[in-house]
């Protein structure tokens, strides 16, 4: 009756812990799967709003901060909410890095681009944090005339 | 002394002992969980490289319609019209720039050019089907316009270890301008 007992025992414990690295790894994928889709929600909404604030400035290339600003609240809104801090870039069409009166003072028919970068950090169980940064890049031509 | 044969018989020809099939099972449900996180990973990398490839094409058709106008169809009291080799030039160079930021040199690039006033057609482009084609494979336009095909290949994650064949995004993009 005892060694019943006992065998029954050594049973359950054997299937806790398999159950224990089981769930473990069941975690891993499924927060892994989560905070990936909140990567893509977040880039999507970078992108999307990276393009309009692209459209703004070839209307107007002196709104720096309203087209920050468009970019901000497109990733706020994102569908899987908290939003990170946007921060945007001007380039030339030769790739080189441009300032804001760059791009203020240029004339019709000037191409450029814009880069809007924001940091994303995946929280997954049982690894380490890992801070990215997230990157998108729109080309656009400055319509404004003269 | 008790005896612990690995595998015993209830006597009826079933196995009774079952102490390694949750570790089987175990393994199988894992490669299983991996396989779907993996087809996961590779849905959204299709996806996130499908957008890209369309708005590269779409800001090279922008490109070559905004800066292939030709100013002097209008100043000579005519309509806009664009110029062919520079729109298609412009269209082109951003394509390359873009590819180049990226890394990707295996691509196909078809970039077309309606240059008159009233636009037209071109029979057989873009090449292949391409989704959001209306009459496909006969663009046409009312304006002058610029469009741009590309096919760009996507690496996989888990198709890959599958050896399975690259997938190629195939997009068409086009941009006119208005009289």
């Amino acid at each position: 009756m005892s060694i019943q007992k006992s065998d029954r025992n050594q049973h359950q414990g054997q299937a806790s812990v398999e159950a224990l690295l089981v769930l473990m790894i069941l975690g891993l994928l499924i927060f892994g799967g989560i905070e990936l889709s909140r990567g893509v929600a977040i880039r999507q909404a970078l992108d999307s709003g990276t393009g309009a604030a692209v459209r703004a400035f070839s209307l107007d290339p002196s709104q720096w901060s309203f087209a920050t600003n468009v970019i901000q609240q497109s990733v706020n809104q994102n569908i899987l909410g908290g939003g990170p801090t946007v921060s945007i870039k001007v380039y030339d069409a030769a790739n080189t890095l441009r300032s804001s009166a760059w791009l203020s003072g240029s004339p019709f028919g000037t191409a450029f681009i814009l880069e809007a970068s924001a940091p994303f950090r995946a929280d997954i169980p049982f690894l380490p944090d890992s801070t990215m940064t997230i990157r998108v890049r729109h080309w656009g031509i400055v319509e404004r005339y003269p | 002394m008790r005896s612990f044969p690995l595998i015993a018989s209830d006597g009826r020809g079933m196995i009774r002992d079952r102490k390694a099939q949750s570790v089987v099972w175990g393994f199988l449900a894992m490669m299983v969980f991996i396989a779907v996180a993996s087809g996961l990973v590779d849905v959204y990398r299709l996806y996130a490289a499908r957008n890209w490839v369309y708005s590269v094409a779409q800001e090279a058709a922008m490109a070559g319609a905004s800066r292939g106008r030709d100013w002097s169809s209008i100043t000579g009291g005519g309509d806009i019209r664009l110029n062919a080799t520079t729109a298609q030039d412009e269209a082109q160079r951003l394509i390359a720039a873009e590819m180049s930021a990226r890394g990707i040199s295996q691509y196909v690039i078809d970039v077309r050019v309606l240059p008159d006033s009233t636009g037209g057609s071109i029979a057989g482009f873009p090449p292949r089907p391409v989704r959001l084609g209306t009459g496909m494979g006969n663009w046409s336009s009312n304006e002058p316009a610029v469009g741009v095909y590309l096919e760009v290949p996507v690496s996989w994650v888990m198709l890959d270890m599958l050896n399975s064949q690259a997938k190629t995004v195939r997009v068409f993009a086009s941009a006119g301008v208005a009289q």
